[in-house]
Formats: C-alpha cells, sequence, structure tokens
C-alpha cells in the first residue's frame, strides 16, 4: 500500500490499543510499583516475559523484545513504526534479556496461548473465485465455516471457552485460545489437538484426502452439520458443479463408478450452466443413494460427508499450533499489502463477515476529524469487542506465574 | 545421586551392593518388575559395574530401535525380537527367581546411569525418551494382572485415576459408543468394560488419531488401553527428569574419568548426522552434476521434489527444506546451493524477489543466518511423522503420502515394473515405508536382498554413489557393534549382493558423464 510509512505513524500515535493489549497480555496480573520521580509504573510479569517482535520497514526483523510496562511498549512502537508486530510465549526471563550469561541456560517459553492460523492459499485446489493471497466475500464461507468448526471443538471437546478469532487484514483469519489452562499445554499436548482437529491427509498426488470411519466420530458428526447449512452457500458461491472444470475435480470423489459415469454424461450433454450447482448436487445424491453398494461398511451418508470434508473441513497452519514457541501477528496490526486492520471476528457472526468491508489504516486517518464517522465507529466497536472478551476471561480464569515449566 | 560424586569417589568406596540386598528383605529392595524409577538408587558402585551396565542399557535400547526400523513395531516379529533381547541381556525377569532381586536392580541402576550420559542434548534426551518408552509399554503389556494393578496402586500418579460410575457413564454413552467401531462397541456393551476419566492431555496419541471420546477437557479411557496413560505418564515423567539431569550433570564434570565415559557413550552413539561436511565417497557433488545423477541415485521422494522443482520453478516451505537439506547434505555448499535455487527459482520470479524471500531460506540452511544452526538433512522419520503435506504440498514420503495410483505411476515412471513393483506397492500398503524404499533401492541398483536399512535419504543417496562406483554394498552399515547374545539379524552374503557383471556397465554409464566438463555438465542443466 501506497504510503504506508506515513499512516503507520500516525495509526501507531493514535489507534492501536496499547492499553488492550497489555491488559490481554498481562492475563490479570498487575503489581504498582514506584518509579524513581514518584510517578505509580504498572507492570505484569507475564507482560515483561512476554516476547513481542517487530517487522521494520527495511525488512529487519528483531526478534526476543520485551516491555516492563505499557508506557515502554507505546514508545517503542511509536519510535520504530513496525509494519508488523508480533506476540510469541511468555519466557522463563523477560526475552530482551536472553543473551545474559545468567538467563541464557534457562531461558525457555513457558506458555502461550493456543493459536490457530488458517489461511485461505490452503484452499487453492477447491476453491474457484480467487487463488493465492486473495480472498473475496465468495470464499469467506471456507473460513468462516473453519472458525465455527473448530470453535465448538475447542468448546464442547477441549473444555476452552475463551477464544477469541482475528481477521489477518489479507488472507487469513487467527484465533487465540486464552484459557489459562490452554495457555499452559506442553508442545505434545497442542500437536494431539491438531491432529484431533485434522481431518485428511495426502498432498497433490492423493486425489480423494479424507476417508471416514464408521460410525462418524462425534465431534466430525457436528462439524458435518455445520457444514451440511452452509453447502448450498459453498455450491454456489463457488459453482462448484456448474462448469466441467469445476465438477470434473469433485466426481472422482465418488467411489460409485456408475454414478461417475452417468452424471458425467448427463452434465457433458448439458453443458455449463450458471446457477445449477444446487440442483446438480440433488442429482448427485439421487444417483448415489441409488447406485450406492456399502464399500468397507461405509453409508452413502458418509461418501457424501467425505466429499463436503475435503471441500469444507478447516485446513490448518499446523506448525503455528503445535510449537509454543511459535510468532503469530498481534490483534489490531495493518496488513502492509492491503491497509486492513486486523480486527476481531465474532464467530457467531463469522458467515456474514465481509473481509472486502474491513476498515483500513487509510480510512481511519482520512476520519479522525469528524465524530461519527463509519470507520471510526467501527473501529471502536472492534476495540470494545475485544475489551468485553478480555474482561470476561479475566473474570473467570485465574493466572499464576508458575516458574518450573508445567510439563503434563 | 551419590555415586559419581568426587565428594565420594565411587573407586575408592567399599563395593556393598551384596550388603544391601541381603540386608533386607527380598521383596523390599526392588518390589516391582515394572518401574517408573522415580528415586535414583542411593547405593555405591563399582567403576567397572558402571561402565557395564551402561553400556547393556545404551546396547538394549539401539537394539530396540533397530527392531523399530527393521519390523512392525508392537507386530509379532517385534515382540518376538523383544522376548529375546530380554532374556538374553540380564536386565529384565519376567518370574520371581533367585536372581530376580539381582536382575531388577541392574535394571533400575542402569536406567539412572544412562540419564547421566542421555541428558546433555535435546537430541540425546529424545532419543532416549522414545526407547526406554517402548521398552517400559512392552513390560506393561507383558506384565501379569496381578503386577499391573501392584504397580499402579503403588504409584502416586496413577492411582488417583478411577473408574468413573455407571450412572456417570450414562450420560455420555450415546457420544461415547460412536467413537468407535462395532466391533469395540460390542465389545464393550458385552463384557462390560470399565472407563476411566483423565484429562485429555494425558493421552495425546488417542486424542491426535480421535480413537477416544473426549468431551470438556475430559478423556474416556477405556480400560484396555490403560497402557497408553501409564505409557504417557511414564514419557512425561522421564522427560521432566532428563531435563532436570541435564541441569545438574555439572556436578560429575569433577570426575574425569566418569565424565569422560558418560560423553562418550554419547558420541558413541551419534549416527551420521549429514551436514554435508562428512562423506563417505570422497566425491564433489556440484549444481551440474545433479540433472545427470538424481535418477539414479536420488530416492523417490527426492526424485518427486526435483521434478516438481523443475516444473514449477517452486517448492512450497516444506518441499524447500526437505529437498534443499538433502543437497545440502549430499555435499552441495552454500554457494552452490544458492545458485541451484536462484537459477531455477528465476524461471518464474524475478531476482529481487528471490533474494528477498528465499535466499534467506537457504542461508538458513547453512546456518549462516537466525539461531546460527547448522541444519541436518532430515531423516525418513521426520519426513514420515512430521509436517505430512498439506492439500497443495508436494513434500513427505511418497510410499506414505501418496496413494496407490500416484505412486505406482510415479513407480513407473522410474522404470519399476512386474514384481518389484507389487512388492513395493504391497510394502508402501503395509505401512512399511523404509522397506518399500529399501525394495526400489536394491530394484534400481538391481541388488538382490541387502541387510540395509533405509532410514535417511542422504543414506539412499550415500550408499547409491557407492554402489555405482562399482563398490558392494556392506551389511548393517552405521550400526554401533552391539554387545548381545541374540542372534545376529539378517545375515545376506557379500556375494549374493550384486548381480555379476552389472557393475561394470553402470560404472561404465557414470564415467561417460564423468567426461563432460563441469561447463558442459552446466550447459545441459540450463
Amino acid at each position: 500500500m501506497e504510503n504506508l510509512d506515513a499512516y503507520l505513524e500516525v495509526y501507531y500515535q493514535a489507534f492501536y490499543p496499547y492499553q488492550i493489549i497489555f491488559d490481554w497480555l498481562s492475563c490479570g496480573d498487575r503489581t504498582v510499583k514506584q518509579e524513581d520521580g514518584g510517578r505509580d509504573m504498572v507492570t505484569s510479569e507475564f507482560f515483561s516475559r512476554r516476547e513481542i517482535s517487530m517487522s521494520l520497514p527495511n525488512d529487519i526483523y528483531v526478534r526476543y523484545h520485551s516491555f516492563e510496562t505499557c508506557e515502554d511498549f507505546k514508545n517503542t512502537i511509536v519510535h520504530r513504526k513496525p509494519t508488523k508486530i508480533d506476540i510469541g510465549a511468555v519466557f522463563s526471563a523477560p526475552p530482551n534479556r536472553h543473551k545474559e550469561a545468567a538467563v541464557q541456560r534457562m531461558f525457555r517459553p513457558i506458555s502461550k496461548e493456543l493459536v490457530f492460523d488458517i489461511d485461505i492459499s490452503d484452499y487453492d485446489d477447491v476453491r474457484t473465485c480467487c487463488k493465492g493471497a486473495n480472498i473475496c466475500e465468495g470464499c469467506w464461507i471456507f473460513m468462516a465455516l473453519a472458525v465455527l468448526i473448530i470453535q465448538k471443538s475447542l468448546e464442547e471437546d477441549f473444555g476452552f471457552h475463551h477464544t477469541i478469532w482475528f481477521y489477518s487484514g489479507r488472507r487469513g483469519v487467527h484465533g487465540w485460545v486464552c484459557d489459562t489452562s490452554a495457555r499452559n499445554l506442553s508442545d505434545e499436548s497442542r500437536a494431539a489437538i491438531v491432529g484431533y482437529l485434522t481431518v485428511g491427509e495426502g498432498g497433490d498426488k492423493m486425489v480423494k484426502k479424507v476417508m471416514l470411519k464408521n460410525p462418524t466420530y462425534p465431534a466430525l458428526r457436528r462439524a458435518y452439520h455445520i457444514i451440511h447449512t452452509y453447502w448450498g452457500n459453498v455450491l454456489e458461491s463457488q459453482g462448484l458443479l456448474d462448469k466441467k472444470e469445476n465438477w470434473k475435480k469433485l466426481l472422482p470423489l465418488i467411489p460409485n463408478e456408475k454414478t461417475r459415469t452417468f452424471l458425467a454424461q448427463v452434465w457433458s450433454q448439458q453443458g455449463d450452466r450458471t446457477n445449477s450447482s444446487i440442483e446438480r448436487w440433488q442429482e448427485l445424491e439421487n444417483q448415489l443413494i441409488e447406485n450406492y453398494k456399502s464399500v468397507a461398511f461405509k453409508t452413502s451418508d458418509q461418501v457424501l460427508m467425505e466429499i463436503m470434508f475435503q471441500y469444507c473441513y478447516p485446513r490448518l497452519d499446523t506448525n503455528v499450533t503445535k510449537g509454543i514457541n511459535h510468532l503469530l501477528k498481534s490483534p489490531f496490526c495493518i496488513h502492509p499489502k492491503t491497509g486492513r486492520v486486523c480486527v476481531p471476528i465474532d464467530y457467531t457472526k463469522a458467515v456474514k463477515f465481509n473481509p472486502d468491508k474491513v476498515v483500513t489504516v487509510k480510512d481511519l486517518i482520512m476520519s479522525d476529524q469528524k465524530d461519527g464517522d463509519q470507520s471510526l465507529g467501527e473501529f471502536q466497536e472492534c476495540k470494545e469487542f475485544f475489551k468485553q472478551f478480555i474482561q470476561n476471561r479475566d473474570s473467570e480464569e485465574t493466572c499464576v506465574m508458575e516458574t518450573e515449566p508445567v510439563i503434563k | 545421586m551419590e555415586f559419581y560424586t568426587t565428594r565420594k569417589p565411587p573407586t575408592k568406596r567399599r563395593n556393598i551392593q551384596h550388603h544391601l540386598v541381603d540386608g533386607l528383605q527380598k521383596d523390599e529392595a526392588y518390589p516391582l518388575s515394572i518401574n517408573m524409577y522415580r528415586d535414583p538408587p542411593t547405593e555405591d558402585i563399582m567403576l567397572e559395574e558402571f561402565k557395564e551396565l551402561a553400556l547393556k542399557r545404551r546396547n538394549l535400547l539401539k537394539e530396540i530401535e533397530y527392531f523399530n526400523s527393521k519390523f512392525q513395531k508392537w507386530g509379532e516379529d517385534w515382540k518376538m525380537r523383544m522376548r529375546d533381547i530380554s532374556k538374553s541381556n540380564k536386565l529384565h525377569v519376567d518370574r520371581i527367581d533367585e536372581d530376580s532381586q539381582k536382575i531388577r536392580r541392574r535394571d533400575y541402576i542402569s536406567h539412572f546411569l544412562l540419564r547421566l550420559a542421555y541428558s546433555q542434548s535435546e537430541h540425546l534426551r529424545r532419543w532416549m525418551v522414545l526407547h526406554e518408552t517402548d521398552l517400559f509399554r512392552y513390560r506393561f503389556e507383558n506384565a501379569t494382572e496381578v503386577e499391573r494393578f501392584e504397580f499402579m496402586s503403588k504409584d502416586p500418579d496413577l492411582k488417583s485415576y478411577s473408574q468413573i460410575e455407571d450412572s456417570e457413564f450414562q450420560l455420555v454413552e450415546e457420544s461415547l459408543l460412536e467413537s468407535y467401531i462395532k466391533f469395540l462397541r460390542d465389545k464393550i456393551n458385552k463384557e462390560n468394560v470399565k472407563f476411566y476419566k483423565i484429562p485429555f492431555t494425558l493421552v495425546p496419541n488417542l486424542v491426535s488419531n480421535r480413537s477416544i471420546f473426549i468431551q470438556n477437557g475430559y478423556a474416556y479411557l477405556p480400560s484396555w488401553d490403560l497402557q497408553t496413560i501409564v505409557t504417557s505418564v511414564f514419557r512425561a515423567k522421564l522427560s521432566l527428569a532428563l531435563t532436570n539431569t541435564s541441569r545438574k550433570l555439572e556436578r560429575a564434570r569433577d570426575d574425569e574419568r566418569i565424565w569422560k565415559f558418560l560423553t562418550q557413550l554419547d558420541t558413541y552413539y551419534e549416527g551420521p548426522e549429514y551436514r554435508g561436511t562428512s562423506k563417505k565417497n570422497n566425491e564433489k557433488i556440484s549444481v551440474g552434476d545433479i540433472e545427470d545423477i538424481f535418477k539414479d541415485s536420488y530416492p523417490l521422494c527426492m526424485i518427486n521434489l526435483h521434478t516438481s522443482l523443475k516444473k514449477e520453478h517452486h517448492l512450497k516451505h516444506w518441499g524447500r527444506m526437505q529437498y534443499g537439506l538433502f543437497l545440502k547434505g549430499i555435499g552441495l555448499n552454500m554457494e552452490d546451493s544458492l545458485r541451484f535455487w536462484r537459477e531455477e527459482f528465476m524461471k518464474a520470479m524475478d531476482s529481487d524477489k528471490f533474494d528477498k524471500n528465499y535466499a534467506y531460506n537457504i542461508r538458513h540452511h547453512y546456518g549462516r543466518e537466525g539461531g546460527k544452526i547448522s541444519y541436518s538433512a532430515y531423516s525418513c522419520s521426520k519426513i514420515i511423522n512430521n509436517n505430512p503435506p498439506g492439500p497443495v504440498d508436494n513434500h513427505g514420503c511418497p510410499y506414505r503420502h501418496y496413494d496407490k495410483s500416484n505412486l505406482k505411476a510415479m513407480l513407473i515412471a522410474q522404470g519399476i515394473k512386474d514384481k518389484p513393483l507389487r512388492a513395493i506397492l504391497d510394502l508402501a500398503e503395509n505401512r512399511q515405508y523404509n522397506n518399500a524404499c529399501l525394495r526400489y533401492f536394491e530394484t534400481k541398483h538391481e541388488l538382490e536382498e541387502t541387510s540395509l536399512v533405509m532410514d535417511h535419504p542422504n543414506k539412499y543417496f550415500d550408499e547409491s554413489r557407492y554402489i555405482l562406483k562399482g563398490n558392494r554394498p556392506i551389511q548393517t552399515r552405521g550400526r554401533p557393534p552391539v554387545v548381545t547374545n541374540a542372534p545376529a539379524p539378517m545375515e545376506t552374503s557379500a556375494e549374493k549382493a550384486i548381480v555379476p557383471g552389472k557393475e561394470n556397465c553402470l560404472l561404465g554409464n557414470f564415467e561417460d558423464f564423468d567426461d563432460l566438463n563441469t561447463q558442459e555438465l552446466e550447459a545441459l542443466d540450463i
């Protein structure tokens, strides 16, 4: 984006919500100290031991930064105007001292939120509207479904109740699970959660990637119900069966040859027809049920389920979730390519979220003069939403700093 | 632990082991045949015995590592080998007799000795945890009901997990049963299987496979899966203990004899790491050579990455890691590597973009950026188990991550057909990925069955270069000598290893290529 530097300067001065980020990362743990000048200084063990790293405009990346107070944090950010701020783990000592001899030997990450990163570019083999880093209202449905499915699983299966989602500003969503028990998970437990939430395997050389067992595992059945609700939207927005080049990719997922050849013949004869996907899916369902012979005790429902899963089941960037030491972009950063703010998504409204309408740094700065401006209002709402989330978390969760790593 | 500090030099101490064991009731000293190894032994020990026990334990774990690579873990062959080794190395008893206290003592002490030697690096710690856990699980599964009960009820971590009441079971029954296939559902109903409610973090493997029902942070563990949780507690305790030992180990430095022995035990052990520095062939590979030798000497995973790179002029992150570190392992230096990647990538992007987005990555492989760690190439187990390819990736292990038809097509493209083709596909289907790769290797090099263990793409490459230069494969290379009474595994005669007459032909081809000078080869490449 043009003039990014100039915009960032104003944004970091006047908009970036330092206090909210400080409150979020300090996890309810605060200490008031007397500064030399007699002023009160608010610090937090959790905040001062948190890695906050920065990408600077000239492609320099600074790791293992940390700050003692919210003021320190703000001063440095305003001064250095990073193009991106990343948040890492809480360490056994303040990260900015990690090179000191006394610290070096025992320096290790001890806790971090359980995080998720889902990129739309990982859906390139199934979406038909955009490719690469582009995203539109049409393919947002994949992101929305991922958020809904993971959110439900975190609540019901894993018992985590404080998850907040963000639009990354360009091509994906980030999820932060902030429960105390989630922050203390070991790498092994994080990897187990990733495995639990992963369906299907195989790279570009595996045509059919999803194979379900009978009966369908309860969490997958629940995911199926969510996908099923929006499957019509997917079919329609992606035109999955409208054109030959699209249905050619879907048909091989049906294990029944008779159904495959029949449909290919009929649809070829009909030619490409816009908005025919829902109707054609109905045809596919009917054909499959009629011709279906059970393979490996699988029901025809499960075959349909497998197809929907291959298209819509969440595709995680697994390494982000697995490593306690992995960094993830801070909320309310500006995406340098699009200028959009990294804003929270209310997951109950995830399907209606429109990434194209997210407020940009330019909108904000232009709006600064006028009260009641729409962009400014939206930005305030986003901050309020995050603030509310933090208050809820702090009222329900207690945090104790453990000096020894929690290993379960 | 007291027995190695200079304050009490071991050799100067009287050996009081017999006194100790004799003085106690036989059952009190080492009452259990399976062990969490919670408290370090407090007795003194002679240096000779110290060394003997440490080596014995090391060899036992080394054998387990070998079984894991050669046989299907927990399969019949594997179990048979485990049974044999348990008998022969005298670290484990399965019945009580007059020797059992002695043997249990040796088991107990040798475990702690190994902790000292294997706490020194992350790599070693992980290795020990992995193989001690296998050993533990094997013993737990083979213990009698009574022994297991004894063990569980005396363990402070395990005794708190009690079975859930029927009334609580009924609340989750419906969903719980849906987590199991019909056979197991019937079993649960018919045999009235009991369940334990435990934090999900205790059974990461079962959670990861969705083979257990979880709700609200708790996993519902059927009694038949008890060993997984016990194993998991064992693993976690050992990991933690090893990390702690590593911090305390400094004290052992004072006694040079012991320190030297402990650090030697460690170096004795680390197999080849393939960081591009040590090579068995003394062959200098340059960028220009790659195009000529990849078909003959690359394993299938690397052929795939190489051809994808040539086709798309790009590889995604894990593809670059897997292939880039492999290239480093075969001996390309950093400048060569940069040149190799730049040439290919620049067919699809400008030089600026390459320098900005990818050059760092390559320099990083060589430890010139970031954490300054010189990375070693990925082993098969890492390729197979870590970072499975996502839907648009092309890294990974073809035997593991391709479906049958794609694997078949790829093998045919490499000239594999008929019987070997079927054999490789069968091995892949039976999840014996390393053996499938070995079979591919044998077929490509026209060898009869060898006793190589194919566990690293760079090993594949080195062995291939070695053979193509007219050498014969050496049996079980790469394994340190193992002191054991167990029958030596799978010796095949060297005479059978190469089809007579063929090596000359292969060598001839190879020398043809050698005649071209570097510039000519480069010209062919670009």
